[in-house]
């Protein structure tokens, strides 16, 4: 640009020149003449500059650069600036990714976006695991056309033999297709031939990449090795990599063979299916297509059909644990307010020093600076805290990620969708560097708002710490301080009342005295032998016996799920005499098995008729104890003592259960928000497959693992036990989720309880060096220090007030939330509440306090001199 | 150069800018030597103030430049008006004539007519 300039004069002036050669004049002289009739050729180019205007990108780098010095001058407001931005982008970075991992890519899968999951629901369906009767799935993969692979698979603990110790693993049983869908490739081996889903073809299995290393130590002579999974023959035929992760907490995978008679069952919804859309067809249509061909069999099968719809949804939503997006929320919203009341901080600071820099401003305006140019200039300085805030962000994040990662147990890792995608990725840097701009932005928008109408005059006047101005000023301070103590109570009340509920969660429990039970898990094998429930109930008699006379065990009792072990055991059952009025309101109760022992272990009290005994066998009267809540529920205004129940309709073919007993609730599901209906059972007269054994030890009960193991291969030699832990071990890893919000809320909670009063204190201290001057004339015309106390304090406390009136309606609409999403929160926690505002009304008042006392020790002489 | 040059108005050197390139592209130098042959060299023009007149016009949109040969083979920045720029033209010369006659009608005017 510059070049052209001076090569476009230079052109003028020479042409000038040759023209008065023509015309006579000597060459030297000519030049001359040329020279002196141009002008001032600096000045002229000078003009030409201004005359182009200033690009945009040139007076934003200019506005950068200025930025960067005024912050460098202010090294103190700097570091304070950009540490309470970190903070709040750090949190949001470091949620960000948490919820990324869980809710936006769980699977990791390279065609994620084209898998969906299949499944057949009920009109008024409350179970959301969407399955499918066989012969349904079979009419859809035949009749179907928008999906090019569609597989079924279904899931099933199996006891595996690989020649040391037997043990229990998560198995999927899935039909062909199912690795094709996936789109994956095997590490190792092969994927299953489309044959291999024929009964008769079926031994063979693929590993994960998790079990290989465990307990095949990484051998890639595996591939070919037979092992043993409930008593039969399988070889090893593949080995998955690390990314083929589904469904979610997979071990190993084996065909899925239908037996012709179960290709014919239509009743039995058991399996699910996931399927891969062909290409250019969006779910809707697959949906579309799928609703038609459900509608067909329905009118094709209406006994089995009848009031049974189909959904198509993507697969993602189906393998994100349903319960934990609307905490992944409540966690970013949390985050989004730290970020709030870190950027009032900053907005508070900016503010403060605006007042100081009235002046600069001034003259900047009475230089010509516009006043969109001068907001623009503060607006840079913010955004530019904003960005070097968000690389103190980005570290805090990494360093948050790395507790988070760190602080779950490595057995709990593999079960948990989406766990191994919780990093700082490009996404978190993008959102980070997004939330610093907003923040920036927010931050530096009331002052970048307040310069614009600067009374030149008044201040260009007036000394620069003179504060006879300041009316707006004071107003926009007070109302971000406002707003923060509001904000910080929200947070503070959200939190003390998530901490508060796992709290309230583990607590329930501490009356099964869960330190001193050992759980362990054991599955028995579909195999011809356990076919015969009389079996079944002859091992677990045995295995009671053997576990109960070890040293050290005081007693052994058998249920088929603890209370919060994640084992729902849920289902539909009838009472005589009660038909459902409606046919889709069936009943719902959570089922259990139990030994005649199970009450007296957990200690729970039977309230009414009678416990069960060893008289309760598979020939004797079917019984059943139910408890108190089923009771209320069900029998409002009698003794459900003596009524019969069955489990499913009334119609089936189940036999009538007589009740005996009614007991105390015990709380199943930990997101529950009450203890559920629960129907037990003598295991005798119903003997499951999967069951868990609960030894009341004397000392540690981890010391018994062995000695347990070893009593169960005593009745079943190739038996394993699996999970054996203290149940408060095992309430602890299921309820990890809750702790890990809890913990997090607490964090945050503590994070706004920490900015706001240093947002308090600011503004009051910043206040109290305003008014120096005026509490100087007030001491020496006659007031006490207590006058002077009260006198900073009394705004300090409106300010307080004013922000808890505006925050506690807000609080208890979160808490409202909350107590939706976690049973031990009550929104109308009066001492939580109570409790929260007293912490937060004790900082913000020694907030206010420190600097009140700076106002008493003001000296009236100094004070009257300060100008 | 004629003694009796008259100054040129304030404002109107960006008019007559317009008017010159308006008949055809012309470097910086060409448009000082249009002005002066179509004004027979009654009007004053500061040299040093052309080229910030014309940087004005270039920012504002009324004419472009482009680097081009000159009738002596040397490289120089031709300036060509563009649609903007003749639109402006018009407007300022409608105005100017306005302007002409109202001031000439005051100063014609006699003692009777007021």
């Amino acid at each position: 640009m510059e070049r052209e300039m001076d090569a476009e004069i230079r052109f003028h002036i020479e042409s000038f020149a040759e023209d008065l050669v023509r015309s006579g004049v000597p060459c030297e002289e000519a030049l001359r003449r040329a020279r002196i009739e141009f002008g001032g050729i600096e000045r002229a180019k000078e003009e030409c500059r201004d005359a182009r205007g200033v690009s945009f990108l040139d007076s934003v780098l200019q506005d950068l650069r200025f930025a960067l010095r005024m912050l460098r001058k202010n090294p103190g407001f700097t570091a304070v600036g950009v540490l309470t931005l970190g903070i709040g982008i750090g949190a949001n970075a470091a949620i960000f990714s948490v919820a990324q991992g869980f809710l936006l890519k769980p699977l990791a899968l390279p065609q994620e976006d084209r898998l969906v999951a299949v499944g057949e629901l009920q009109a008024n369906d409350r179970n959301d695991t969407i399955r499918v009767s066989p012969a349904n799935y079979l009419d859809w993969v035949s009749q179907s056309h928008s999906f090019d692979h569609v597989s079924a698979f279904d899931w099933g603990s199996v006891n595996l033999n690989a020649g040391s110790v037997p043990f229990t693993a998560q198995g999927i049983r899935v039909s062909a297709g199912f690795f094709e869908a996936l789109g994956v490739k095997p590490l190792l081996g092969r994927i299953f031939l489309p044959d291999e889903d024929q009964p008769g073809h079926e031994k063979e299995l693929i590993l994960t990449r998790g079990l290989w290393e465990r307990e095949f130590g990484s051998d890639a002579n595996a591939i070919g090795k037979t092992v043993r999974i409930d008593g039969s023959a399988y070889t090893v035929v593949g080995v998955m990599d690390k990314g083929c992760k589904f469904p979610q907490s997979v071990e190993l995978w084996l065909p899925l063979a239908l037996e012709p008679q179960a290709r014919r069952n239509r009743q039995d919804r058991f399996l699910q299916v996931m399927a891969h859309l062909k290409p250019g067809i969006a779910r809707e249509q697959a949906f579309a297509e799928m609703k038609t061909i459900s509608g067909r069999l329905s009118r094709q099968y209406p006994e089995a059909n009848r009031n049974w719809t189909v959904q198509v949804i993507p697969l993602r939503d189906y393998a994100v644990f349903h319960g934990s997006a609307p905490f992944m929320f409540l966690l970013m919203g949390t985050a989004g307010l730290v970020l709030l009341i870190a950027c009032a901080n900053v907005a508070n600071l900016l503010l403060a020093r605006a007042t100081g820099r009235r002046k600069e401003i001034a003259v900047r305006a009475a230089l010509g600076a516009g006043r969109w140019r001068v907001a623009r200039q503060l607006l840079c300085e913010s955004l530019v805290l904003g960005l070097l805030g968000s690389i103190v962000g980005l570290l805090l994040a990494k360093w948050a990620i790395y507790l988070f990662l760190a602080n779950m147990p490595p057995e709990l890792e593999r079960f948990v969708a989406g766990w191994d995608q919780i990093r700082l990725d490009a996404m978190v840097f993008l959102f980070a560097m997004v939330v610093a701009a907003t923040a920036g932005i927010l931050a530096g928008l009331a002052p970048a708002l307040q310069s614009r109408r600067p009374d030149l005059n008044a201040v260009l006047k007036e000394g620069v710490k003179n504060s006879s101005d300041g009316g707006s000023r004071h107003r926009v301070r007070s109302a971000i301080v406002v707003a923060q103590v509001s904000l910080a109570l929200i947070l503070m009340i959200g939190s003390g009342l998530m901490v508060k509920g796992f709290r309230t969660l583990l607590d329930t429990n501490r009356r099964f005295q869960p330190e001193s039970l050992l759980a362990l898990r054991l599955v028995l094998p579909d195999s011809p032998t356990y076919k015969d429930p009389h079996r079944r109930a002859a091992f677990y008699d045995q295995t009671l016996q053997e576990l109960s006379a070890l040293p050290g065990v005081r007693s052994a009792a058998l249920v088929t799920g603890f209370p919060f072990s994640g084992l729902m055991n849920d289902g539909t059952f009838s009472i005589e005499g009660q038909p459902v009025t409606d046919a889709g309101a069936q009943r719902f109760a959570v089922m259990k098995d139990i030994s005649a022992n199970y009450f007296e272990t957990m200690g729970v009290a039977l309230r009414e008729g009678r416990p069960f005994n060893d008289l309760d066998g598979a020939e004797s009267r079917l019984v059943a104890i139910v408890s108190e809540r089923f009771a209320r529920l069900y029998f409002p205004s009698e003794s459900p003592l003596g009524h019969r129940i069955k489990t499913g309709a009334e119609s089936s073919s189940e036999s009538w259960l007589t009740i005996v007993g009614v007991v105390r609730d015990i709380k199943y599901n930990w997101s529950a928000s009450m203890p559920e209906p629960v129907v037990y059972r003598p295991y005798r007269q119903a003997p499951p497959y999967y069951v868990a054994f609960g030894l009341r030890t004397e000392g540690d009960p981890a010391s018994l693992v062995p000695a347990a193991r070893l009593a169960v291969t005593r009745v079943s030699r190739d038996q394993p036990i699996f999970n054996t832990e203290s149940l408060d071990r095992v309430i602890r890893d299921n309820t990890l989720p809750i702790a890990y919000v809890a913990a997090m809320m607490a964090a945050a909670g503590l994070l706004a309880l920490l900015l706001a009063s240093i947002g308090v204190y600011g503004v009051m201290a910043y206040s109290v060096v305003e008014r120096t001057h005026e509490i100087g004339v007030r001491i020496v015309v006659g007031a006490g220090y207590r006058d002077v106390v009260r006198l900073v304090l009394r705004r300090g406390v409106l300010l307080m007030v004013l922000g808890f009136a505006t925050g506690l309606p807000c609080a208890y609409g979160l808490a409202r939330l909350e107590a939706n999403l976690l049973a031990g929160i009550s929104a109308s926690d009066f001492w939580a509440f109570s409790w929260v505002t007293a912490v937060l009304a004790v900082a913000s008042l020694l907030a206010c306090y420190i600097p009140a006392r700076r106002a008493m020790k003001v000296d009236p002489m100094v004070a009257l001199k300060y100008e | 150069m004629d003694k009796k040059q008259m100054e040129l108005l304030q404002g109107t050197l960006d008019m007559l800018i317009l008017k010159a390139v308006s008949l055809g592209p012309l470097h910086g130098y060409g448009v000082l030597l249009r002005i002066q042959q179509i004004s027979k060299d009654r009007l004053e023009i500061q040299q040093g103030s052309l080229y910030p007149a014309l940087y004005r016009l270039e920012h504002q949109g009324w004419i472009t430049s482009e680097w081009g040969e000159s009738e002596n083979k040397r490289k120089a920045k031709y300036y060509r008006l563009t649609a903007a720029g003749k639109r402006k033209l018009q407007t300022e010369a409608e105005k100017w004539n306005r302007m002409a006659d109202v001031i000439a009608g005051i100063l014609q005017s006699t003692p009777g007519e007021v």
